[in-house]
């Protein structure tokens, strides 16, 4: 019966490490190519496999990409929502171009969980397809598609501008605010007109930031007449991005925003009167003190 | 009962064969000064912090030394040069983080790294009171924010922590810290003053998000994170983070 035991204590001792040294052995294979590991590694991805997915997916997107592609793609519409996820997220990370269809009817297929990563994934694939399929998804239910989407736009820049202003220019004000901001941060004059047509708009505070990102002159009139919004979103927005644009005409109007009701837009008043003329400006706070606004740019 | 003594021999050098190797990471010790010493009462699993003078000294550390052993022993190497040093002993085991009610830490220490330099002695003292944890302090406060950290699925994130900060490239170290969501994933954080606020929510400590971590910016997909705007007297609610992996 001792030995019996003794017996059963080695085996499941080394248990554990024949299961790593299997891995190992699985990796070793594929990263000399051997398709049929490569299938076993993106095999393990699973909703079992929380002990083993990150190991697996460290190595699939070390290999090869040719040889690591097609497999991935096999897997990308899975039932199973983590291999799903891990599997496009690797096709993301190879950036693989011929993934960029299946990836976009994932993002479709608004019964699927975790459908951020497919919105992720065409933002690092950042091929001129990607476009259409993001900008579908600006109108998704699901808020990390949406943000998802977002970003991925902003990381394609140019080649998502002209589509963007396309967009914006025939949408709902509701799937507007992630075209607004994609917009802002890609920062191309181009959207000048399109976002300055949304400046009374329900998402100008939206359009008031991204103006002010593009650095354009022509924005400097229509912020300054924002100062004077009834929402206090708005006006600390406009008080935000006149630091960027703004110039003479500018001063007077921050000046008077000091003696704002809000708080902040005093403080963001303060903020972008330093950074428009260099010199100290201070701002009331809450408890009625003249201060400096700190330094948000560390 | 000979041969079971000599199967259990058998036994323990088979598994201690099984143990992978050590690396030794520093693979290059030429110039390099091995710097000893203990921290007292002994303190196990504590570990030294070696910063540049100029470092933030809480902040990412220079170099950190393995956790003491029960001898509170540690050592490390290092170049040649003047550095400041502490100990601390976080009771969640973590390597980075804020210091907190109940951890250790010692006095910041000047170090001076030179060839046979005498061996160090720290103690280590436990942490009385928090005067970075406003969560805790401020325990009757009316300025802050709350809500949920949650995953890709919705699902409510434990073990998480908000991290605030007040200039909006969000790097170094954060200016507030939240304490570990529970199982609801609720958090809430009490502030000092109102302000504009940039948030991420976070399962490690330290350091840039690593792949596999849970990491999630309160934001709208833009470049910089989304300002949240903190009135003085007032909580702000649904302050909700997704926390997904970095890939």
């Amino acid at each position: 019966m001792r030995y019996l035991l003794l017996l059963l204590l080695f085996f499941t001792g080394c248990q554990q490490l024949g299961e790593s040294i299997s891995l190992d052995e699985v990796s070793a294979k594929a990263r000399s190519g051997d398709r049929k590991a490569i299938e076993q590694l993106v095999g393990l991805l699973s909703s079992e496999g929380e002990l083993t997915n990150e190991r697996v997916y460290s190595v699939l997107v070390s290999l090869n990409s040719a040889e690591v592609i097609p497999v991935l793609l096999g897997k990308v519409h899975s039932s199973d929502r983590i291999q799903r996820e891990y599997v496009i997220a690797a096709l993301g990370n190879h950036q693989a171009a011929t993934a960029v269809k299946p990836i976009a009817e994932v993002l479709a297929d608004r019964q699927l969980k975790r459908r951020y990563i497919a919105a992720w994934a065409l933002g690092e694939i950042a091929q001129p397809d990607c476009v259409q399929p993001l900008l579908n998804a600006l109108g998704d239910s699901d808020g990390e598609v949406r943000k998802a989407a977002t970003r991925s736009l902003i990381k394609l820049n140019r080649l998502a501008t002209e589509p963007l202003i396309d967009f914006l220019s025939h949408t709902e004000s509701t799937t507007a605010a992630g075209a607004i901001r994609a917009l802002g941060d890609i920062a191309d004059p181009l959207a000048f007109e399109v976002l300055a047509n949304r400046i009374k708009g329900a998402n100008r505070a939206e359009v008031i930031l991204a103006l002010g990102k593009l650095k354009d002159s022509r924005s400097e009139p229509l912020l300054i007449e924002a100062l004077q919004d009834a929402d206090w979103q708005v006006r600390m927005n406009a008080a935000m991005a006149l630091s960027e644009v703004g110039g003479a005409a500018s001063i007077m109007p921050l000046e008077t925003a000091l003696q704002d009701d809000v708080n902040v837009v005093r403080e963001w008043s303060a903020r972008s009167l330093e950074m428009l003329t260099g010199k100290h400006y201070r701002y009331r706070n809450e408890t009625g003190e003249l201060v400096l606004p700190y330094n948000i740019y560390h | 009962m000979k041969l079971i003594t000599v199967f259990f021999c058998c036994l323990l050098l088979t598994l201690a064969g099984c143990n992978e190797p050590k690396t030794d990471s520093s693979t290059d010790q030429a110039k390099l000064i091995n710097v000893k010493g203990v921290v007292v009462a002994p303190l196990e699993q504590t570990y030294l912090y070696i910063y540049k003078q100029g470092m933030d000294l809480y902040g990412p550390a220079y170099a950190r030394s393995e956790a003491t052993g029960r001898d509170g022993a540690f050592q490390l190497n290092l170049p040649e040069g003047d550095y400041i040093a502490v100990a601390r002993k976080r009771q969640e085991g973590e390597t980075a983080g804020p210091v907190l009610a109940g951890d250790f830490r010692s006095d910041f220490m000047q170090l001076k790294v030179r060839e046979g330099m005498a061996e160090l002695t720290l103690v280590a003292p436990k942490k009385i009171g928090d005067e970075r944890r406003l969560t805790d302090v401020a325990t009757s406060g009316t300025t802050g924010l709350e809500g949920l950290i949650t995953d890709a699925d919705g699902n409510p994130v434990a073990d998480a922590r908000v991290q605030v900060y007040d200039h909006v490239q969000m790097s170094e170290r954060p200016k507030f810290v939240s304490s570990k969501t529970g199982p609801d994933g609720h958090y809430k954080i009490l502030l000092p003053e109102g302000g504009t606020y940039y948030l991420c929510a976070r399962n490690k400590f330290g350091g840039p998000p690593k792949l596999g971590d849970l990491y999630g910016r309160y934001d709208q997909g833009t470049i910089e994170p989304s300002a949240v705007v903190v009135r003085l007297g007032e909580i702000v609610q649904d302050v909700n983070i997704t926390v997904n992996k970095v890939w």
